[in-house]
């Protein structure tokens, strides 16, 4: 696959303030990247970089082979960008804010007005077109937002926390509409910082930290990483203890912990080995006669690299 | 997956679109969205009638005064030279009050442009559009001249109400129109510039009210004050060479010719002085005399040139700012 958007040594110091280091990124066609760190770990100031809003302080960036820096007016063409905050014109109408941002991506009036129908088909506001923009919940502004970056079918999608102090429904809208989006061939950069929230959508996931790029990867690649050392949980009917000490006597067993659990109590053995080793560990648990009523490994969400990898430096 | 844009399936009509409208944008008939766009909102709902209504009752207003102050003290034995001269006073003082109220109405329609846009976070989206910082400027500002095109057009049967009357003639009406229009695109471009570099709407407006009441009331005061301080000890006007008092003359009319008002009035003068619709000859001394253009030509040619310049700082201001 292509590459799309590339950053290099890209930089931006606010005075004495750098809120992006030296970052080297690169976004194939077709991915959904997630961009995720922490409030204030350099994620606007990059995405508003790639929209050509602002200029790196040094380094360069391109978003389908043009660069961010000298051709300005074909990177436009290129992405749809959606600010974290933005404002909407409250005083027009649901089409007339579609048809204007349409106006201004220079397509022809002859065109326009399906377009308008067909983008509000797509982010499922057709049944709103008459009403007032201010009319409408934050949800469907940020949809018809989003409606508003399609107008011109760019190739590629900045989303600037594109979920951000949505309802749970809301949320799950937005997931939803991105997963279209892929499956229409737009490449996807979007970022947050709440992990969980775009993990489900997300086939590639960047992780910044105080404006380093700390880790990048596919989604399997970056799950794999903490599955290096992988938690388990034993529930046994009995020999808890009896089942503690043989647990720790094997050698890819690297700690066992007894926690809380039904009855007699379960075990947290921390596992360091692949799938056929963790099989062939459970059925010697129950050659060796344990009575085992749960084996199940604590599958650590993207957060918990997340939370590893950043350490919390920024906050 | 995909290698096909699958959105032009669901969008066939954007294939077509693109490349479309680059450049030639004077040449293109094609119109300026953002003006489309302010004027739908301008005109949407009560505000712009309001205020159309207020500024023609305001106007009103002012002349009934006028009229009823004028017969009630000159109640002589009536006639022609009575009323031609009621005339010309309403048709004078309308035209006054209609440039305070142009210069002082149409910054608020400019002010917030673009500062506005920035405040209600509506700039950075505008600005990943294909929109240019040309069309920008130009959408923002001929949506305001065009209302206040309405509201000058609006006031012209005000105005003519002096034909009714007597005393004025069609050119005055002309001239008075032309220095109205030119006072609202002055001001209107100012606002604009303001709007580029404020940071906020409030420091925007205060700047153009400044600049307005500057240049309505400063600017003519300021002149009086001067004149007054100056004329006793130009007595010996007549003993300057006739070189000085020419430069002199033109220095004088120059500077009344920059506020809207004192342009009105000396064109006004030298209407009725001279006869001049553009232009009228002054004797120096008995052998050299020097054409004085008439104020309002000054006064439109000085506000074009400056125009000019401020739409061009306007714009690269603009221009600028993603690049920060």
């Amino acid at each position: 696959m292509a590459t799309i958007v590339e950053t290099r040594r890209l930089t931006k110091r606010y005075g004495r303030l750098t809120a992006v280091e030296e970052l080297d990124l690169t976004v194939n066609e077709g991915a959904v990247f997630g961009f995720v760190g922490p409030n204030g770990a350099g994620k606007t100031t990059t995405m508003r970089i790639l929209a050509t809003l602002l200029r790196p302080t040094a380094g360069e960036a391109w978003v389908a082979g043009q660069s961010v820096l000298k051709e300005r007016r074909s990177v436009r063409r290129t992405i749809g960008y959606m600010p974290d905050f933005f404002g909407v014109y409250g005083d027009m109408k649901v089409w007339e804010y579609l048809d204007f941002f349409a106006a201004c991506y220079e397509i022809p009036p002859a065109t326009r007005c399906r377009l308008v129908d067909d983008l509000l088909e797509l982010v499922d506001l057709a049944h709103r077109r008459e009403d007032y923009v201010d009319a409408l919940s934050r949800g469907m502004k940020q949809r018809l937002c989003l409606a508003r970056a399609l107008a011109h079918d760019p190739q590629v999608l900045i989303l600037d926390e594109p979920a951000s102090g949505l309802d749970p429904r809301a949320r799950v809208e937005i997931r939803e509409l991105l997963r279209e989006l892929q499956a229409m061939g737009k490449t996807i950069f979007v970022s947050s910082h709440i992990l969980s929230e775009i993990e489900e959508v997300c086939t590639h996931v960047g992780i910044i930290e105080a404006g380093r790029l700390v880790a990048t990867g596919t989604l399997e690649e970056m799950r794999k990483r903490i599955q290096v050392r992988r938690i388990v949980r034993v529930g046994l009917m009995g020999q808890v203890e009896e089942a503690q000490a043989w647990l720790a006597g094997r050698p890819d067993v690297a700690r066992v912990e007894s926690v809380a659990g039904n009855g007699e109590g379960d075990l947290q053995v921390t596992f360091a080995g692949d799938d056929e080793a963790l099989a062939r560990l459970l059925s010697d648990m129950v050659s060796a006669g344990f009575p085992v009523v749960l084996f199940s490994e604590e599958t650590g969400g993207l957060e918990d690299v997340f939370m590893r990898l950043t350490k919390g430096i920024v906050s | 997956m995909g290698e096909e844009p699958t959105m032009a399936k669901l969008h066939p009509v954007l294939l077509p679109s693109q490349g479309r409208g680059r450049g030639r944008g004077w040449l293109r008939r094609e119109s300026n969205p953002l003006l489309i766009k302010e004027l739908r909102g301008r005109m949407r709902g009560a505000r712009a009638f309001v205020v159309l209504t207020v500024y023609l009752l305001l106007l009103s207003c002012f002349t009934s005064i006028i009229y009823y102050a004028y017969t009630a003290s000159a109640r002589g034995p009536g006639g022609g030279p009575e009323m031609a001269y009621l005339g010309k006073v309403i048709f004078a003082s309308v035209v006054i009050i209609e440039i305070f109220m142009v210069a002082f109405i149409t910054p608020a329609f400019t002010a917030g442009a673009i500062s506005g846009e920035r405040e209600r976070k509506t700039y950075e989206l505008l600005r990943t559009t294909l929109l240019s910082a040309r069309k920008l400027v130009f959408g923002k500002l001929s949506s305001a001249l065009t209302y206040m095109l309405l509201l000058i057009l609006a006031a012209v049967p005000l105005e003519s109400l002096a034909f009714v009357l007597g005393g004025v003639v069609v050119e005055e009406l002309a001239i008075a129109l032309v220095i109205l229009l030119v006072t609202a695109l002055v001001f209107a471009v100012m606002g604009l510039l303001f709007s580029s570099f404020a940071r906020t709407t409030l420091v925007s407006t205060v700047l153009s009210y400044v600049t307005a009441l500057l240049l309505t009331v400063g600017l003519p005061v300021l002149m009086l004050i001067s004149i007054a301080l100056v004329a006793p000890s130009m007595y010996d006007f007549d003993s300057l060479s006739w070189i000085a008092q020419a430069v002199l003359m033109y220095l004088v009319f120059f500077i009344a010719s920059l506020s809207p008002i004192s342009a009105a009035i000396a064109s006004e003068i030298m209407l009725e002085e001279e006869s001049a619709i553009l232009y009228f000859w002054y004797d120096v001394d008995a052998t050299h005399r020097i054409p004085i253009p008439s104020a309002w030509i000054v006064y439109t040619v000085v506000c074009l040139a400056l125009v000019l310049v401020l739409l061009l700082i306007t714009v690269l201001r603009v221009r600028r700012q993603e690049t920060k």
